[in-house]
């Protein structure tokens, strides 16, 4: 029989703190299997978004130094270049002129011996009639000729600094690069040159590993385009062939050079680049760095932005995981509390509402039951029926056998008169000996006499309590509704008055209310 | 068309090579006889003669003096003292010209010139073949 609930539900929250009924509260809203990983995925990502961003700032800040310092480099070696030229160019005139003082081979030792010449062990120094012949020299070429030399021809032209092509003594396998000033006579008429000849890597002797790398680069470009000297790590190239002048033209607009970062056509590196015209001479600056160096020399930075954020994901999840297992624990513990309560309130539910012997009904819960099961009468027009039942020879037994036997009978009783209904009915202790059951099914009154003469039946059979077997008997009064009585409380006391009928008659154990008894009692 | 400077590297073995070759040349460092003692060791011998600036024990500023290029005391003392061939000698004095930072050593064309040179001058430093000291020079590192 499954009690319905009883009208009075006891406080469920009683006794429960108020942090713990707040924690409820959200882990109600927000379930923590969800929520957890949901914080541990918004972490992971503005880990990984403030370090995206980071190493972009980084990037951009390596990139904006870069294009600082090849501009810087480029105006370092933009005066270095000129004051080189700047020197060869005064070496060239003070020959010019010493020459024309004393217009003898000697003039060049003598020079020397002054130390008005330039460094020997870089420079050499000639000068040439106006055929080409060599007719003094700082090394010992006297007699050749340099008719044919680009610079030449162009000297035989016209009057300026030449600075010719690199070219290749195919004797010695060593480059030179040729200055040159003309020689005139009075009537302006041309009568030879002045000459100073260098290896053109001279002109790139600055490239510094330490600041510019390997990748980088320095060089410098020819009045035709082409590269004089380029020099990219230890390695210098000469006589260069392609004409990079479009490759510089947009960059060459004077002192403020902008950087170009593209790939280098003669070695395919990336580069920030930068050009610069040089103003007084028929030359071009240019200074690259490689922008794979570049970078690289970023990327502990990097790695170490790496790994912070790796480090931080890692702590964050072991956080996140710890804290998403203890709030699992502790909803766990919560919901153990609350079944604990659930049971607990049951049990004392069923306490107040059943009979602690039998485990039936007790009075309460059978009043309740019975006003339910007349108010479902009323709706559905179905009969209810009373039996109302008191034990014969009880007291007898009780004081023979013991109160233990009394209540072993009383429990006994109750699992027969169980046996005999069907479940929906409820049978109920009212207390003492005295049982009542509810009949809801029973539609003729034959039906209700059935079901009572199947409890007589059944508690006249012998019990066997402590060793013996004890005989009783039965006295059921029966009620139907809405016949007998229009109350539950009326209908309960017809039942019991018809009990009495029943009890006094020796020969019928079950009577039916008369209304006409109701008049008989009363007096009495 | 490329040459490579680096190639100058393995020019460093030949000039060994080279130095063993003319081992015959036995070459020691020097100064006037007439200067205060000093003690200097390789590396500060080197730096003297790449351009980098050594004071003496009186204070004053050692003047390194060198024989001809292509010398086989020259070639043999940069050997020793600098690690330097004369390809990387040329290498180091061009870049040093060319940025501004410094000038070769004087140069003195043989040892007679250097005795006087060495002479008239007592913070003045060089070398010279070995079998050439008299008593106008002090030998101040023979390695």
């Amino acid at each position: 029989m499954s009690p319905e609930p009883p009208p009075e539900v006891p406080e469920r929250t009683e006794g429960r703190d108020a942090p713990a009924a707040i924690w409820s509260w959200l882990a109600g809203v927000v379930d923590s299997r969800r929520l957890f990983p949901l914080i541990a995925a918004v972490l992971l990502m503005v880990i990984w978004a403030a370090t995206w961003m980071l190493i972009r700032a980084h990037h951009a800040g390596v990139e904006e130094r870069a294009e600082i310092a090849v501009v810087d480099l480029a105006q370092t070696y933009e005066a270095q270049v000129v004051r080189a030229l700047i020197q060869i160019d005064a070496t060239l005139k003070l020959i010019r002129y010493a020459y024309a003082m004393r217009p003898e081979a000697s003039v060049l030792s003598e020079l020397g011996a002054h130390g008005l010449l330039p460094l020997d062990l870089l420079f050499e120094v000639s000068i040439t009639d106006a055929k080409g012949q060599i007719v003094a020299s700082t090394r010992d070429r006297m007699g050749t000729s340099v008719a044919g030399q680009d610079f030449f021809e162009m000297q035989r032209q016209t009057e300026g600094f030449v600075m010719s092509e690199p070219r290749l003594d195919p004797s010695t396998g060593e480059w030179s690069v040729y200055f040159s000033r003309r020689i005139a006579v009075v009537d302006n008429g041309f009568a030879g040159v002045v000459v100073v000849a260098t290896d053109p890597a001279y002109f790139v002797s600055s490239y510094e590993a330490a600041t510019m790398g390997e990748r980088g680069m320095l060089g410098v470009l020819g009045s035709n385009g082409r590269f004089s000297a380029l020099r990219t790590g230890d390695t210098v190239s000469y006589g260069d062939t392609t004409d990079y002048s479009s490759e510089f033209s947009e960059i060459d607009d004077g002192a403020a050079s902008a950087v170009k970062v593209s790939v280098s056509p003669w070695d395919g590196e990336r580069r920030y680049t930068t050009a610069i015209e040089l103003f007084s001479f028929p030359a071009t600056v240019v200074v690259g760095l490689s922008e794979r160096e570049q970078l690289a020399a970023g990327n502990p930075r990097v790695v170490q932005y790496l790994w912070s954020a790796t480090i931080a994901s890692g702590v964050a999840l072991v956080f996140v995981t710890i804290l998403g297992r203890m709030s699992w624990q502790l909803q766990q513990s919560q919901m153990r509390l609350m079944q604990q309560q659930v049971i607990t309130t049951e049990r004392m539910e069923h306490l107040a509402y059943h009979d602690s012997l039998t485990g039936l009904p007790n009075r309460r819960l059978f009043l309740d039951r019975l006003e339910q099961e007349v108010k479902r009468a009323n709706r559905s027009s179905l009969p209810l029926s009373i039996l109302f039942m008191d034990l014969d020879g009880f007291k007898e037994v009780n004081d023979s056998l013991g109160h233990e036997a009394g209540d072993r009978l009383l429990s006994d009783v109750a699992e027969r008169l169980t046996d005999c209904v069907r479940e929906d009915d409820t049978v109920a202790r009212l207390g003492g000996d005295e049982f009542t059951v509810i009949l809801t099914g029973a539609k003729e009154r034959e039906d209700v006499e059935r079901v009572a003469q199947t409890i007589i039946d059944a508690l006249a059979m012998p019990f066997h309590i402590a060793q013996q077997s004890v005989q009783i008997s039965v006295s059921i009064g029966i009620t139907l509704y809405p016949q007998d009585a229009s109350s539950p409380d009326a209908l309960l006391e017809a039942a019991d008055q018809a009990m009495y009928k029943a009890k006094k008659s020796d020969s019928n154990r079950m009577c039916f209310y008369d209304t006409s008894d109701k008049t008989d009692r009363d007096p009495a | 068309m490329a040459r490579r400077i680096r190639a100058a590297c393995v020019g460093l073995f030949l000039g060994m090579t080279a130095a063993d070759s003319v081992g015959a040349v036995d070459v020691v460092v020097v100064m006037s006889a007439t200067s205060p003692t000093v003690t200097l060791n390789g590396d500060q011998i080197g730096a003297i003669f790449l351009g980098k600036s050594v004071r003496l024990a009186n204070g004053a500023i050692a003047v390194p003096i060198d024989l001809a290029d292509g010398s086989a005391e020259r070639t043999t003392f940069y050997t020793k003292y600098a690690g330097k061939t004369p390809a990387q000698m040329k290498m180091h004095w061009s870049k040093l010209v060319f940025t501004g930072r410094g000038h070769p050593p004087r140069q003195v064309s043989d040892a007679e010139d250097l005795k006087k040179l060495l002479a008239d001058n007592p913070t003045a430093i060089s070398y010279i073949d070995a079998s050439l000291v008299d008593d106008t020079l002090t030998v101040i590192a023979d390695y």
